[in-house]
């Protein structure tokens, strides 16, 4: 286990960070200082710059979403069941992210943000059980 | 790979086995059959193969020594021996190896063998982002990303249900014309039965997607001085291969419609001096009906946006003037797993040589074949992929 999610034995330390970082309340993407540029899912090097340092940075959780479409099949050790909405979300920090999406109809092109869960909403490690990890919602356009 | 240009390289052979629904047969039986079956077309003999290449099967994933496991099961002594791994690309990038090894001096004679039994044993399972960071976050498999890319084409230009409707249609039509199509596939079907299929990822219904079945297909590639002297007058020549993976290696596009294909397509048309309106039929990878209208679109038959149009003004069927997947394709013949790229190749190798019966493409002086192969992260899918195949009097 790595802050909620089973992963196999043999996962990247990469993405064990991911969750453990989002377990303990905290978005953070490999980040490459020199090109300031982010990456997802995590690698064990940096996209831009092969000998190049990566650095873990928080970063906003709001992002436009890209596509969604709904999960009728049940997925094996994934706690929703059928039917579920998921979708791909362009974070505001630069990459594309896979995870369920908590609205009725959204609109390709609106605003989500990612949903706080356990100790991201301030609650105990347990209260994540049974909870999707990655969970957006519609949040208002800001202003522009 | 201009040598393919000069028709240095010829596919003297093809041989299928019935796609079948939890066949209970293995990868190497059907294999097997398959291989019989282009040698027997032939007039090859086994002792000719002097190079293999074959597909890695869902149903004998995580045995590590597959290719070895096959020629010695089928008796042969390949002095080039290859595992191919693309997805539903890998038959005619396989065709394209086999092609380099022979014009490297590798090998001469190259059995290319598919075969797979998924729908009897499947053991497939994907590690890295797969299992790591998509699976936990819900991802419910390939119709999961084609049901997100469909998404964006709804939104961007209106769901083409017509026109997908027509496809799904004339592509059972040209199954009940297979019999190597599945069973359980080769009827023929109404566009209201379509519309009323439920949905599975939506926008995509059940008959937007293919049915996993097990089957097996081969072809046999050689020089084409090599098949002269062997006196097999009909062949087809692979003229142009281009493939492409991971077109976006940083995720910075923001069309996830964009793909692959807007490079191959065009430079593999480029390479045999075609344009697209030159292509005398299409063998499209169609996992999904949704994938065939956006390799329409990104190969340049028709500009994007359009396919749906486009499909609703031409005859598909393989009377018309751009046949499409003239067996049924795999969305009505059936998906035998990763073997399944090869049902493509081998219609226009069969369409090529005359021997399609009742559904011969009259006039079969080329064949567009597309691979596809892979789903990625947050992306469309790993690798594109493009082959023109031309007649010996084009």
């Amino acid at each position: 286990m790595s802050g909620g999610i089973d992963l196999p034995e043999a996962g990247l330390d990469a993405a064990k960070t991911f969750w453990a970082h989002l377990a303990a309340g905290e978005l953070r993407l490999q980040c490459d200082p020199g090109a300031d540029r982010c990456q997802f899912y995590p690698r064990p090097l940096s996209l831009v710059s092969p000998d190049g340092a990566l650095e873990w940075r928080a970063v906003p959780r709001t992002g436009t979403l890209l596509a969604h479409t709904l999960v009728r099949t049940p997925v094996p050790g994934f706690p929703l069941p059928p039917p579920y909405r998921v979708g791909l979300v362009r974070l505001d920090a630069g990459p594309r992210l896979f995870g369920v999406v908590e609205a009725e109809a959204p609109t390709i092109g609106s605003r989500v943000a990612l949903v706080p869960t356990g100790a991201q909403a301030g609650l105990p490690p347990e209260a994540a059980e049974g909870t999707p990890p990655l969970r957006f919602r519609p949040v208002a356009a800001t202003g522009a | 790979m201009r040598f393919l240009a000069d028709r240095t390289i010829a596919v003297v052979a093809h041989g299928e086995v019935p796609n079948a629904k939890a066949s209970g047969r293995s990868a190497l039986e059907l294999g097997a059959a398959a291989m019989r079956d282009a040698l027997r077309r032939s007039g090859i003999r086994p002792a000719e193969i002097d190079g293999v290449l074959a597909t890695t099967p869902l149903s004998e994933a995580g045995d590590p020594f597959w290719t070895n496991l096959l020629v010695e099961t089928l008796g042969l002594s390949p002095a080039w021996l290859q595992a191919i791994d693309l997805g539903g690309a890998s038959a005619i990038a396989g065709v394209a190896r086999a092609a380099a090894a022979i014009h490297a001096g590798a090998c001469e004679t190259v059995l290319c063998l598919f075969a797979d039994a998924p729908s009897t044993r499947y053991l497939g399972r994907q590690g890295g982002h797969r299992a790591e960071i998509a699976d936990p976050a819900g991802w419910g498999g390939p119709v999961t990303g084609f049901g997100l890319l469909a998404s964006v084409y709804a939104d961007r230009y209106g769901w083409p249900e017509a026109a997908l409707a027509r496809l799904a249609v004339q592509l059972r039509e040209n199954a009940t014309r297979n019999p190597n199509a599945c069973a359980e596939l080769a009827r023929p079907l109404t566009e209201e039965a379509y519309r009323r299929s439920r949905p599975i990822a939506d926008p995509l219904r059940l008959l937007d997607c293919v049915m996993r079945c097990d089957g097996a297909n081969a072809v046999i590639v050689t020089s084409t001085a090599a098949a002269r002297r062997r006196g097999l007058a009909r062949v087809a020549h692979p003229v142009a291969y281009r493939e492409l993976t991971n077109p976006d290696p940083r995720g910075e596009s923001d069309d996830l419609l964009a793909s692959g294909f807007a490079v191959v397509g065009p430079r593999a048309l480029a390479d045999a001096g075609l344009a697209a309106s030159d292509i005398r039929m299409l063998q499209a990878y169609d996992d999904f009906t949704i994938a065939v209208l956006l390799q329409l679109e990104e190969i340049g038959f028709c500009a994007r946006g359009e396919a749906g149009a486009f499909v609703l003004a031409n005859d598909l069927s393989p009377a018309g003037r751009l046949p499409v997947n003239t067996g049924g394709g795999q969305l009505s013949a059936g998906q035998c797993g990763l073997a399944g790229g090869g049902i493509g190749l081998v219609e226009a190798v069969r369409q090529i040589l005359g021997e399609a019966g009742p559904r011969q493409v009259a006039a079969p002086r080329n064949a567009m074949v597309t691979g596809l192969g892979v789903v990625p992260y947050a992306g469309n899918w790993g690798t594109s992929a493009v082959l023109i195949l031309e007649g010996d009097s084009p």
